[in-house]
């Protein structure tokens, strides 16, 4: 009280008022720096294996669809173009019963991704294509296409500045990894 | 994507390929189970009857046998699953790219020096990559 006798009101609420400012002030890292500071890191990894499903001429088809779209995008040497015939296959239909597409589009995914960042401002529209598609609330194939698709995710992270989504993102790829080399050791 | 260069499976050809084939052979009918049991001589670990006679707690000598002829089994198979140059193949690929990514994964690590979540992560990551590598060595090594 003595204090706020000597201060008055009015240098009560200016000390108030300056000591707020000083804190904002201290929070001068940019938006994404300061998720990444805050941010835990999420390192949750959910799999499944994939048991190959009963072959269909449906199936079939779609398996040569995605196998005509890599090889379009592999000759097509405008970036645009290439992210064009991707997307393209990436919105094809997927025929029931056939588990092995999952990691067929999760490499679409995955190379997409990289080819949309290779454009100006396209880190962020990899990012909000692939994320979704490999939330740890869902589980992953074990397969190389999921290490490939979230080690991809953990370098668009990194470059946007979410190192939390990154780091998560690399440890889950490593992890895949490993159960894969469990497999093959077993 | 200068950061990303995990290897590509195998090739997406390949890939596609190799999904094309296993369509192609589940079309071809049954097989004989999925996995490719290596056969010890035709027969398992053989259960020898308790020299102590039946009905009794079998003796240590009978279980002691049991476990050395389970741990050759085990042998026998770990050595015929790694004697493919294939399995080595695959097995040293995998120790490559984890060890790329665990260095990605160091490299966050280090600008979060005081982040316990980092650290331990980063360390994880640098086991993973050690038994890898020993994976592949121990695989190569049993091939020569």
């Amino acid at each position: 009280m003595t204090i706020v006798r000597r201060l008055g009101l009015a240098g009560v609420l200016g000390v108030v008022a300056i000591s707020g400012l000083v804190a904002m002030g201290c929070d001068a890292a940019p938006e994404g720096e300061e998720r990444s500071e805050d941010a835990s890191i999420d390192a949750r990894l959910r799999t499944h294996a994939i048991v190959p499903g009963e072959p269909t001429p449906q199936g079939l088809a779609y398996l040569e669809a995605v196998a005509d779209a890599h090889a379009q995008a592999d000759a097509e040497g405008r970036a645009e173009r290439r992210a064009a015939v991707l997307r393209d296959a990436l919105a094809l239909p997927v025929p029931g019963g056939l588990p092995e597409a999952e990691p067929l589009r999760l490499e679409l995914a995955a190379r997409l991704c990289e080819t949309l960042a290779e454009q100006p401002g396209g880190v962020p529209v990899a990012l909000d294509l692939l994320a979704p598609m490999l939330d740890p609330e869902r589980s992953l194939p074990v397969d190389r296409s999921s290490a490939r698709a979230l080690v991809v995710l953990g370098d668009l992270a990194a470059r946007s500045g979410d190192d939390a989504l990154a780091a998560g993102s690399y440890a889950r790829a490593i992890r895949v990894m490993s159960l894969l080399r469990q497999e093959l050791e077993r | 994507m200068s950061r990303m260069r995990l290897t590509p499976v195998p090739g997406i050809g390949i890939v596609l390929g190799v999904a094309l084939g296993v369509v192609a052979a589940v079309g071809c009918g049954p097989t004989a189970g999925g996995t490719n049991t290596p056969t010890n001589g035709g027969g398992g670990p053989t259960v020898t009857p308790d020299p102590v006679g039946p009905g009794d707690d079998r003796s240590m000598g009978a279980l002691k046998r049991e476990l050395d002829a389970f741990t050759r089994k085990k042998q026998s198979m770990v050595t015929a699953s790694t004697s493919d140059p294939a399995v080595c193949e695959e097995l040293c690929s995998l120790a490559t790219d984890i060890c790329e990514v665990q260095q990605k994964l160091c490299d966050l690590a280090d600008e979060h020096a005081g982040d316990d979540e980092y650290q331990n992560l980063c360390r994880e990551a640098r086991n993973e990559c050690r038994e890898a590598q020993e994976s592949c060595v121990r695989c190569v090594e049993s091939n020569r």
